[in-house]
């Protein structure tokens, strides 16, 4: 670190990914431990695309859970999204102690900016997973409104396969672009130099916990169109 | 399975065809897709061998005039199919690059996203989102709308000025509207219902009201903006401040002015329920730590002393400060704000994905030449031009997502509105060369505005439906936006026609 000298404290880089990977589980195990304890529950606060999805989309508002193996893949793409969403609380407090720094210590830091939207970019990518579980991607109605429930269904089905265009093609691609980073070891350009290659890295992952839950999707509506079509015969 | 499932009635022949054509549907496309991966994956770009047919460049000499009508086209079809937005563009954006170029040209998907996943002041918009999320959970909304409606009550039409009031207030607190109309729906329509308001002002005023956080910094809608325009986010929000006050003093007026001719339509809280003043002053306790909280954002903005992100940063900071003061923290809580966080970003991040690899595409091969030369080429005059550009604006507005109209619009309107001139409308002042780009974002502001409140599919509509009696109907709710959809048109047409509204505070504070 001697080329840090004279920037105040700067945040270790080996530190930055290891918080990263950690903070998250002890709040998991914080959040379990106070509400095994009787502390109060929260309840969550939907997003304008879930309200919408609960009244429109069959597998959210029949509550589908499907068969193990989509169980299991909602399962992860549950936990990635709580464990992912946690980092925002870091970008708070790194913010906070930028500006408190700057202007009551005069010693402006040279990490604050990029540990702090580097990690918000990963939780993007993240959660996009966790965002389609969850029917938080806001879609255009006008049309989707009018078909009957196993209408939807078929039509999501249909539908899916421009997703996994984009999500195969996302995979494939980014894996390229995290091994060009890699074998460069690419840091960025600021003082700072924080590796790049793990956030085109969390790009590959984002993309394949994507991939997962859209299987995952396609799965439980292939499951749910059959059996209302059975529904229906009977 | 529950027994709600029932389908529609009659048509099984239909449904037996949709299944089929659906199957059918889905199995073809999925069979062209694995032969594709498997021709990407394991076969030399460069090489004419494939694996049984390859479909790659089969439209690479189409010219650009059919290649947008194909693109567009396609686009809207899979949109009214229902599929999510983000996926719909970045689905038909990755199909269009393989069809028009190879295999190889897909590999500037990554490059797309991953600026926008680097971008500073997106950072802003997970933050901002925080804050509000953490406000509300600190109950300082609630807090915040009982205030004042005691304050307002004794006036003809006082709650429904108390609601407007209160929503441009927490307008400053949030950048988006979701949370604000649905609270305002369930605090301030149940109280208004009670004293005998008419219907349509009582859901006007919640609903034009809650569109207010969009355009009223800190909007993420106009961070969104900067960054696809690349302009300074603290200018649109200085830009911003004015024709939102505007509108919101607009509201007020005509509520006021509808109830001083008609006090029926919004009865004042009987006399013996008002509060004496000194109660009055003791109740603006509540109102300090949330003014201060905006004070404190707006003021590190403004002031220049602080980015937009940092403000979000210090905002969601005091955001936490306030919930611990009000008793409210928790772990619990924490983690649900995160979560809502994390989830509301990701779907506005996610369409600017996909949208970025559709209309980079497109941008790309071209298209942005073309459009330019087709609008200009009507021989408009350049009012002409931009009275066409909120037209379509207000028409895509009607059916698809704003983080959507903005990335699939704005950079192709852009480099129209730069190359055009406007000398004032009849008589007023011009636009100055420089300004132009940070007005017609305000415009477009406000021009958004509209989107939430037009019928049928507008978002502030589908929201309080959910929190409405079931007495009063969809078209009750249809008809009472309309007087305030038709304010809104009043006040963007005075953003044009009176650029000052928009370029003044910038001017003076920029120079």
């Amino acid at each position: 670190m001697s080329g840090l000298e004279g920037f105040g404290f700067v945040l270790p880089h080996w530190f930055y990914w290891g918080w990263l990977a950690v903070m998250p589980l002890i709040m998991m195990a914080l959040d379990k431990w106070s509400s095994a304890r009787g502390g109060e529950t929260s309840v969550p606060e939907k997003t304008p695309a879930e309200i919408q999805a609960e009244s429109e989309d069959p597998l959210i508002y029949l509550n589908f859970e499907g068969n193990w193996f989509t169980k299991t893949i909602d399962w992860i793409s549950e936990k990635s999204g709580v464990f992912v969403s946690f980092w925002t609380v870091n970008a708070v407090v790194f913010y906070f102690f930028e500006v408190v720094m700057r202007y009551l210590f005069n010693m402006p830091t040279i990490w604050v900016h990029e540990a702090s939207f580097l990690l918000l970019g990963m939780q993007y990518l993240l959660a996009g997973s966790f965002a389609l579980l969850h029917g938080a991607h806001v879609r255009v109605d006008v049309m989707y409104n009018l078909l009957p429930i196993r209408g939807r269904v078929g039509m999501d089905i249909f539908t899916s396969m421009f997703f996994f265009m984009f999500a195969l093609i996302l995979m494939v691609t980014s894996w390229t672009f995290f091994q060009n980073s890699y074998s460069m070891n690419e840091t960025t350009v600021e003082t700072w130099g924080i590796q790049y290659w793990p956030v085109k890295a969390m790009m590959l992952l984002g993309s394949v916990l994507l991939f997962l839950a859209g299987v995952s999707k396609l799965i439980k509506d292939i499951v749910l169109f059959v059996r209302l079509g059975r529904e229906r015969t009977a | 399975m529950s027994t709600t499932t029932a389908t529609a009635p009659g048509s099984s022949v239909m449904g037996k065809l949709g299944t089929w054509l659906m199957i059918l549907g889905t199995v073809a496309l999925a069979f062209v897709i694995c032969v594709e991966m498997i021709n990407i994956l394991f076969y030399d770009p460069f090489s004419d061998e494939k694996f049984l047919f390859k479909l790659s460049g089969s439209l690479s000499d189409v010219k650009i005039g059919p290649l947008t009508y194909l693109m567009f086209g396609s686009l809207a079809v899979a949109l009214m199919m229902g599929l999510p937005l983000a996926f719909v563009t970045g689905g038909l954006g990755v199909m269009f690059i393989y069809l028009v170029g190879d295999s190889l040209m897909l590999n500037i998907v990554p490059s797309r996203i991953f600026p926008m996943m680097t971008n500073s002041d997106l950072a802003a918009i997970p933050l901002f989102i925080f804050m509000a999320s953490m406000l509300e959970r600190a109950g300082l909304i609630e807090e915040m709308f009982s205030v004042v409606y005691k304050w307002m009550g004794g006036l003809s039409g006082g709650l429904a000025t108390a609601t407007i009031l209160a929503s441009t207030i927490l307008a400053a607190m949030v950048g988006v509207i979701g949370a604000a109309v649905v609270t305002m729906g369930i605090i301030a329509l149940p109280a208004m219902l009670k004293r005998g308001y008419d219907h349509k002002i009582a859901l006007g005023s919640i609903m034009a009201g809650g569109t207010l956080g969009i355009l009223i910094p800190p909007s993420i809608l106009a961070i969104l903006y900067a960054v696809v325009a690349q302009q300074s986010v603290g200018e649109l929000y200085l830009g911003s401040v004015i024709p939102g006050l505007m509108l919101s003093g607009l509201y007020i007026a005509y509520v006021l002015i509808r109830s001083w001719i008609n006090p029926k339509l919004g009865p004042p809280v009987p006399v013996e329920e008002r509060i004496s003043l000194r109660e009055k002053l003791l109740l603006l306790r509540g109102l300090i730590a949330p003014l201060i909280l905006v004070g404190l954002v707006l003021g590190l903005l403004f002031g220049g002393i602080a980015t937009p992100v940092e403000a979000a940063g210090i905002g969601s900071f005091g955001a936490i400060v306030v919930a611990i003061m009000h008793g409210k923290f928790s772990i619990s809580g924490l983690r649900e704000a995160s979560v809502t966080t994390a989830k509301a970003s990701a779907m506005v991040l996610w369409i600017m994905f996909g949208a970025s690899v559709f209309v980079g595409f497109y941008i790309l091969q071209g298209g942005q030449q073309f459009v330019t030369d087709a609008i200009l080429g009507t021989g408009l005059s350049a009012y002409g031009i931009l009275f066409l550009l909120m037209f379509l604006l207000v028409i895509l507005g009607m059916f698809l997502d704003w983080v959507g109209i903005l990335l699939l619009a704005v950079p192709i309107f852009i480099p129209i509105v730069k190359a055009l001139e406007f000398t004032g409308l009849f008589g007023f002042p011009p636009v100055s060369g420089d300004d132009v780009v940070l007005w017609f974002g305000v415009l477009y502001l406000v021009n958004m505005q509209m989107s939430f409140l037009s019928p049928p599919f507008g978002y502030a509509l589908f929201y309080i439906r959910g929190v409405c009696p079931p007495e009063i109907s969809m078209g009750t709710i249809f008809r009472s936006s309309l007087v305030f959809l038709a304010i809104q048109a009043f006040g963007l047409f005075m953003c044009i026609l009176i650029p000052g509204i928009v370029t003044w505070l910038p001017g003076l504070a920029y120079g």
